[in-house]
């Protein structure tokens, strides 16, 4: 089965894929997509997600659990039955003791993927991160193009004034 | 056997006070062999395990119970490692149970002993009475000017204290000597945990013998960094002494808030060394206690948290997780407005309604967080109807009052033992419940609701006892009532009422303030004592027109204040700040004390405390050395600007209030 997550993104039960891309272009999704109200969807968050809150309430009608410590991140994958599966990767669940199961969450994460699409998200690159992608089938890097608004001084001279995520000229690399 | 220190090695030694005052103290040794238990999943692969383990180690079948349920499994006795090695060996998916406990807490709990008390009985006694020598001692000298020790102050009480003076080697010979002839249980001194180590080093460096350790021997405790509430603190390293209590003064919460009366009952309740409840956050503390509860109760307590919540339609998650409730305060001052205080109203909540991890699934057992939590709270009730008499209980108060705080933050705690966001989230839906009907209960009664947070209503109306007893009736918590005869909640910077911030006076003639400069532990002294002047002069009105009249008075004091800037000490104008981070992206104050810190071979640590004299503020220049350089007064000026912007908010409202006539 496939779904689009993206125009640029497809992603398909049985691959477990790894996104890296600004908070927007999934939020976008997620609130547009149809596809993920069809699907039994779960979303698997950590201590803190910056995407939750940003999701419309008309479109809450997808499973939410919260893994608080590695080791319940373990339990959710191995246990989870749904189409798909999105993990928003918190790198703080693999401080002190929990860095010890990274290597067998990015087992459970492979695992999942036999029956479902496992999506493994995250805003930006960490160690962690890269270290469950390894077992990915597909990762897929977005890099935000910065736009400059620049502005021309009394003394002629040029001076960035501000810095923003151009969300058009996001730019994909798989 | 009043116990004064236990430290876990090859077995349990515990320090052991003689019971009148004065008396000596013994060590006495008990074997202890460390064990824990597991179950395996049922495959080949787990008999193949069990029957390797069985070659190494002493292993049973036994039954394991937890506050949930109980089941098969094994019984092993072997260290940590070992059970490390088992979850690998499993993928993780074994179970393992009592892996973590401390030795000498285990050791007590499965005895039904616990340190600092003779009987049991006494356990959750208001008692401040010990059989403790004392001893404070202070090194006059910041521990980063690096220098010889060449002068220290000790005291061992009101007629017996003095100072040893001298060249760094003669003054910690006649230190270690002090300290062997008054051979004191309990040594309190500022900085401790820095000193310690640093002491000890000199020592060696001089060939003098210590005397800190009463047999040679320290425990060693690592720094590190943690997120609490929200923020980045740092727990420095330490040395700690065997068979002898040292109390970091500067930097221990326990002592800070309890005093020895404090530290003893926490060490009391969890069942762990002072030595050690010292050093830990309320958070450790009411974790020890319950996790020392459950052994004590033969329950087994999970080395990881890997029972997750169950799934929720994200709609359902975000009406059920929603916090304290708040009611807005529109930003005004306010005559004669009552107080309603809900004592300990979570851990409250926690006992009333039976809410516990088993019990969100079992509601008809009772739960093990009340079963636990009951007497605390009933020792926190005794101690806050005491402490009005007896002054010398506060601190044991003051103690309890920070663990039944945390006990609710600690629920909804990642590491929790026994923790569970289930429990965090009915404890707030309860609250909420409570906050609302108390709410609708004070307008019915006729009164206004001025304000509302978590805990805590203010009203305008009469008569209070009435409604106090009313809501008490409801919410089967008891509350507390101030009284003021004016209060301001100050603006947001949109304008709209701050929920925390608000100052007033009560009937008492106390300023009551909360959030504002003088307040915050960043302001510098110099404005922190000009706003408390402010404040001060205007507990004489007793009614918004009285303040308003006290105006320009108020006016005078903080002109005044304004250019005395200038004759300020340097000391008056550290600011003081707690970092949660060491890498800035832009230029500010933190980073360049950071990198002057860096400069002097200090190397900060995200939740370390640094002080600094902002010398421009335009180029966030600063000084770390105390006298260097001239500090920006200007700087100065502003801070003082906003500090008298909170006052100056009031006195408009007040002048407002005159002009209408009320």
């Amino acid at each position: 089965m496939r779904f689009h997550l993206h125009p640029l993104i497809t992603i398909e039960t049985g691959l477990f894929h790894a996104i890296i891309s600004p908070g927007e272009i999934i939020l976008e999704s997620i609130n547009n997509s149809n596809e993920f109200q069809r699907f039994l969807f779960l979303y698997i968050s950590g201590n803190y997600s910056s995407l939750l809150t940003g999701i419309n309430r008309n479109v809450g009608h997808f499973y939410v659990q919260r893994a608080f410590t590695a080791f319940q991140l373990l339990s959710i994958l191995r246990e989870a039955h749904h189409t798909i599966i999105f993990l928003e990767h918190d790198p703080s669940l693999f401080d002190g003791d929990g860095s010890s199961s990274l290597h067998e969450v990015a087992r459970a994460l492979k695992h999942a993927a036999k029956e479902a699409a496992v999506i493994l998200y995250s805003r930006a690159d960490n160690k962690t991160f890269r270290y469950l992608s390894n077992s990915a089938d597909r990762v897929f890097y977005f890099i935000p193009q910065l736009k400059y608004q620049d502005h021309k001084h009394e003394s002629g001279h040029s001076k960035v004034e501000k810095q923003y995520f151009d969300k058009s000229q996001a730019k994909l690399i798989i | 056997m009043w116990v004064l220190d236990a430290v876990h090695r090859d077995g349990i030694s515990l320090w052991v006070k003689g019971k009148k005052k004065g008396a000596g103290v013994s060590c006495t040794n008990h074997p202890f062999i460390p064990s824990f238990s597991f179950t395996l999943p049922e495959d080949r692969e787990s008999s193949n395990l069990i029957a390797g383990l069985e070659d190494h180690f002493s292993i049973e079948e036994t039954k394991i119970k937890t506050i949930n349920e109980s089941f098969s499994g094994y019984r092993i006795e072997a260290p940590r490692q070992v059970a490390d090695i088992i979850e690998k060996e499993t993928n993780y998916q074994s179970k393992l149970y009592n892996v973590d406990i401390r030795g000498e807490q285990r050791f007590f709990a499965e005895r039904n002993t616990v340190p600092c008390c003779s009987d049991i009985n006494e356990r959750f006694s208001v008692t401040t009475d010990f059989p403790l020598s004392v001893i404070t001692l202070k090194i006059p000298q910041s521990f980063f000017d690096k220098k010889p020790i060449n002068k220290l102050f000790f005291k061992q009480n009101e007629t017996e204290a003095g100072d040893i003076t001298g060249t760094e080697p003669e003054v910690l010979s006649s230190l270690f000597a002090l300290i062997g002839e008054l051979n004191p249980d309990v040594i309190l001194m500022p900085s401790a945990d820095l000193w310690l180590p640093e002491i000890l080093n000199r020592a060696k460096r001089y060939d003098l013998e210590d005397s800190f350790s009463r047999n040679g021997k320290y425990r060693r405790i690592m720094g590190h960094s943690y997120w609490s509430y929200g923020k980045v603190e740092y727990r420095g390293a330490a040395y700690v002494p065997d068979g002898r209590i040292v109390i970091d003064t500067a930097q221990s919460f326990t002592y800070r808030e309890g005093g020895l009366p404090g530290v003893l009952l926490c060490s009391r309740l969890a069942g762990l060394s002072p030595n050690y409840v010292s050093r830990f956050t309320p958070g450790t503390l009411i974790s020890g206690y319950e996790v020392y509860e459950a052994v004590r109760r033969g329950l087994a307590i999970p080395y990881r948290k890997d029972e997750p919540e169950k799934e929720r339609l994200y709609c359902d998650i975000r009406t059920s997780d929603r916090g304290g409730m708040m009611f807005k305060p529109v930003a005004n001052i306010y005559e004669n407005v009552y107080q309603i205080d809900f004592t300990s109203m979570y851990p409250s909540i926690i006992v009333n309604y039976n809410l516990s991890p088993e019990t969100l699934t079992k509601p008809g057992i009772k739960g093990f967080l009340p079963q636990v939590l009951e007497p605390v709270l009933n020792l926190r009730k005794e101690t806050k109807l005491r402490k009005k008499e007896d002054p010398s209980v506060s601190g044991i108060d003051s103690i309890l009052k920070w663990l039944l705080v945390v006990c609710f933050g600690y629920t909804g705690f990642k590491n929790a033992k026994f923790g569970h966001i289930g429990v965090h989230e009915a404890i707030t839906r309860h609250s909420r419940d409570i906050l609302i009907h108390s709410k609708e209960i004070a307008e019915v009664e006729g009164f206004l609701i001025i304000h509302g947070i978590v805990d805590c209503l203010w009203v305008k109306g009469k008569p209070v006892s009435l409604l106090k007893k009313r809501i008490e009736e409801y919410a089967k918590i008891p509350t507390e009532i101030e009284e003021y005869n004016w209060i301001v909640f100050l603006p947001q910077k949109d304008g709209t009422g701050s929920y925390t911030r608000y100052f007033g006076r009560l009937t008492s003639s106390e300023i009551k303030k909360r959030g504002v400069l003088s307040r915050r532990n960043d302001t510098p002294d110099y404005v922190r004592n000009a706003q408390n002047d402010l404040f001060e002069a205007m507990r004489s009105a007793v009614s918004i027109n009285e303040l308003f009249y006290l105006s320009p008075v108020l006016r005078e004091i903080y002109e005044k204040k304004r250019e005395e800037v200038y004759s300020q000490s340097h000391e008056n104008l550290l600011i003081t700040r707690k970092v949660s981070t060491i890498k800035y992206r832009h230029r500010c104050a933190e980073a360049s004390a950071i990198a002057k810190y860096n400069d002097h071979g200090i190397f900060i640590k995200p939740g370390m405390e640094i002080q600094y004299i902002v010398s421009d503020h335009k180029k966030w220049e600063v000084e770390i050395d105390i006298g260097e350089g001239e500090p920006d007064y200007e700087f100065y000026k502003k801070i003082l600007d906003k500090a008298w912007e909170e006052i100056d908010f009031a006195l408009r409202k007040a002048g407002l209030n005159e002009n209408m006539g009320e």
